[in-house]
């Protein structure tokens, strides 16, 4: 159940490393688009600057092929490149060929253009009153090869943002899984009986701490109330039983004596209308110490195989004589289990004698143990009537006996006690179907 | 109801220690009725002091007992020294009860409510068990019949008996402790080894199967039914 959970702690954890990878992406090529278009204004503002220069006074060209020249030696503008041409495309001055004609206006130069020592750059070209074409061309990386550079700034700062990222949601899973893990852990004794476990508390300032001390201040509130429900019914248990005791003593005392003897049918029924509440006293103070799971301190190793051709011997008479058929097979294989030999002996019990009680004489009931896959398969199963899909449930709860006339013996709690001796040993107790009749199965874990 | 083999109980003493007056009294009553000598003590206190003072034959022990516990006043009776027999009385009759008990140092475990007949034979049965340790693997005689267990084998007036596994367990039990009552629930702790009451009368199916089974023409039927309580061997 807690793997399911983390799967999709795992899924957040991969989208949200997505997400936060396509903003970086986004945001560094926006970020260097920014960069690229401010550096190009910065160049055409530049390169205006310097051309505004060489036009300045309305010069012929004479006077700007020898402005190039000078600027072209000049230390703040000897990083451009100059370039006029006359009405043919001749070239008159300048200290750049480019592989291409330049357009007039302002443009991006790229290494096509064939400059030596520039891969990017933007070109400002005019075209003069006398026909001629004066260009200016200048860098607009702020380093060379900027490109290559800052990818590969790129790719390390991502790298190391995604590993910190993936270390970081790693940490968050598998705290979270630790302490899901922990009240998961806490949560499943609880359900197996042990009331006492609670959910260790580490840190009780952080998040998962106060969640931890809640849930324990939650389970101690559960154990206040079951423990309140059991004193309750050893309560009944006392101070019922100890009347009821007195009551049936009584009764029996009194059938005893010989002027009773008119009426000693009526006190024998009586004495026996007693010992049916008392017992039924019994199991539901059986049903009540089994489900509280102290008994499985008492589990041993033991072959179920054995267990039950063991109660089969037992029984076998008593099911013959009542006029129905016993078949168990002598086991064939050991069946390990961990149980409580007692416990399992008073289910295998249960299960024969509900048998007996609820079918008509004639029936074959039939006892198998084996192995199914992993499991430990014990199942009694009778050709009688069955019970329906829909009452099997009902079946049993307690008290939840199917035929509402209560002629037939017992008290109606044999299911119940069976299903309470199966999850204490964390196995499960089905009612199928044997086409035709019941069938009911325990399966339980085999012993390694 | 007579036991044939055991000694006359006037002479057996017997300390009731129970809480409940009402039911310490009828138990009084009944025991005398048997022919015990009886003393009621109402907590765990007072029944230390009993036993210092005076010796019994059987403790009769109630587990929920004011002051101090009726398994705790068991452990420093035994502490002391006091072997004397004591059988358990409780409401609950609860696994975990009876194994606390056992291991305190008591011979046996009633869970009320019980039969006075019931507690009598548990009372027999106690005081048989310190004078004659069960022989377990001896060849068992009554009357004309001989179970050895050992080797699965039943003779009645010499002649052999088949008998099931569960039946000749059964027949081993009445015939050890041939001429005393056991009960149905004794015989279930005993014969089957369960810990609790089977709602189907599997006792009484198999020692009408044994009857049948040990039945010869002229001999009678060796084993008597003591009406309500349960059975006994012919000794």
């Amino acid at each position: 159940m807690p793997r399911r959970r983390l799967r999709s702690l795992g899924r957040i954890a991969i989208a949200f490393a997505l997400a936060l990878s396509a903003t970086t992406a986004l945001a560094g090529v926006g970020v260097y688009l920014a960069l690229l278009d401010a550096i190009d204004h910065q160049v055409d503002l530049r390169l205006q600057g310097e051309a505004r220069e060489l036009l300045e006074g309305g010069a012929g060209v004479p006077e700007i092929v020898r402005r190039i020249a000078r600027e072209s030696s000049e230390r703040e503008s000897a990083d451009i490149g100059f370039l006029l041409r006359d009405s043919l495309g001749e070239r008159i001055a300048g200290n750049i060929a480019p592989a291409h004609p330049l357009p007039i206006g302002v443009s991006t130069v790229t290494d096509d253009a064939a400059i030596p020592g520039l891969s990017r750059g933007r070109a400002w070209v005019k075209q003069l009153p006398g026909g001629e074409t004066l260009a200016l061309v200048a860098e607009s990386e702020p380093i060379d090869q900027h490109d290559h550079k800052r990818g590969r700034i790129l790719a390390i700062g991502f790298g190391a943002v995604m590993t910190l990222l993936l270390i970081g949601t790693f940490a968050l899973i598998r705290a979270i899984r630790i302490n899901i893990a922990a009240i998961g852990g806490t949560a499943e004794a609880i359900i197996d009986g042990d009331l006492r476990a609670r959910v260790p508390v580490e840190r009780p300032g952080s998040v998962f701490g106060a969640l931890a001390v809640t849930f324990n201040r939650m389970l101690d509130r559960i154990g206040e109330l079951m423990t309140g429900m059991r004193s309750i019914s050893n309560d009944i248990a006392h101070d019922l039983r100890t009347p009821l005791a007195r009551l049936h003593g009584r009764l029996a005392a009194l059938a005893d004596m010989p002027e009773a003897a008119p009426v000693r049918e009526e006190l024998a029924d009586a004495v026996a209308e007693s010992e049916e509440i008392l017992a039924i006293f019994a199991a539901i103070l059986r049903i009540t110490e089994i489900e509280g799971g102290e008994r499985r301190a008492g589990f041993e190793r033991l072959d179920l195989a054995a267990l039950a051709a063991d109660v089969a011997e037992g029984l076998a008479l008593l099911v013959t004589e009542s006029g129905r058929t016993f078949v168990a097979p002598a086991p064939a294989v050991a069946v390990p289990v961990e149980g409580d030999p007692r416990l399992l002996t008073q289910l295998i019990v249960n299960l024969i004698e509900n048998a007996v009680t609820h079918t008509p004489v004639g029936t074959t009931i039939r006892l198998d143990v084996r192995r199914d896959d992993d499991r430990a398969l014990l199942s009694v199963a009778d050709d009688g009537p069955g019970i329906a899909p829909a009452e099997r449930d009902r079946a049993l709860r307690r008290f939840g006996r199917l035929d509402a006339s209560r002629h037939t013996r017992g008290h109606g709690l044999g299911l119940p006690l069976a299903l309470a001796i199966a999850r204490l040993h964390h196995g499960t107790l089905a009612l199928e179907d044997a086409e035709p009749g019941l069938r009911v199965a325990l399966r339980l874990a085999l012993a390694g | 109801m007579q036991s044939l083999s055991d000694p006359s109980p006037a002479a057996l003493r017997i300390l009731v220690v129970e809480d409940d007056a009402q039911l310490s009294a009828l138990l009084a009553r009944q025991l005398s009725g048997l022919g015990y000598t009886v003393e009621t003590v109402s907590d765990g206190r007072a029944a230390i002091t009993t036993l210092g003072k005076a010796q019994f034959d059987a403790i009769l022990l109630d587990r929920l007992l004011p002051a101090i516990e009726g398994v705790e006043v068991l452990r420093r009776i035994r502490a002391e020294g006091v072997e004397t027999p004591v059988i358990l009385l409780t409401a609950l009759g609860l696994t975990q009860e009876r194994v606390e008990g056992l291991e305190a140092g008591a011979d046996d475990y009633i869970v009320k409510p019980f039969e006075i007949d019931e507690l009598n034979a548990r009372i027999r049965a106690v005081l048989r068990r310190r004078s004659a340790p069960a022989a377990d693997n001896a060849t068992l005689t009554a009357g004309d019949v001989t179970v050895s267990v050992l080797r699965h084998r039943v003779t009645r007036a010499g002649k052999p008996i088949e008998l099931q596994k569960t039946e000749l367990k059964l027949l081993a039990e009445l015939v050890r402790e041939a001429g005393s009552v056991l009960s149905r629930k004794m015989l279930i702790e005993r014969v089957w080894g369960y810990d609790f009451v089977p709602t189907t009368n599997i006792v009484d199916v198999h020692i009408l199967k044994l009857r049948q089974r040990l039945e010869m023409p002229g001999l009678p039927d060796p084993i008597a039914t003591v009406r309500g309580v349960g059975y006994m061997f012919r000794a």
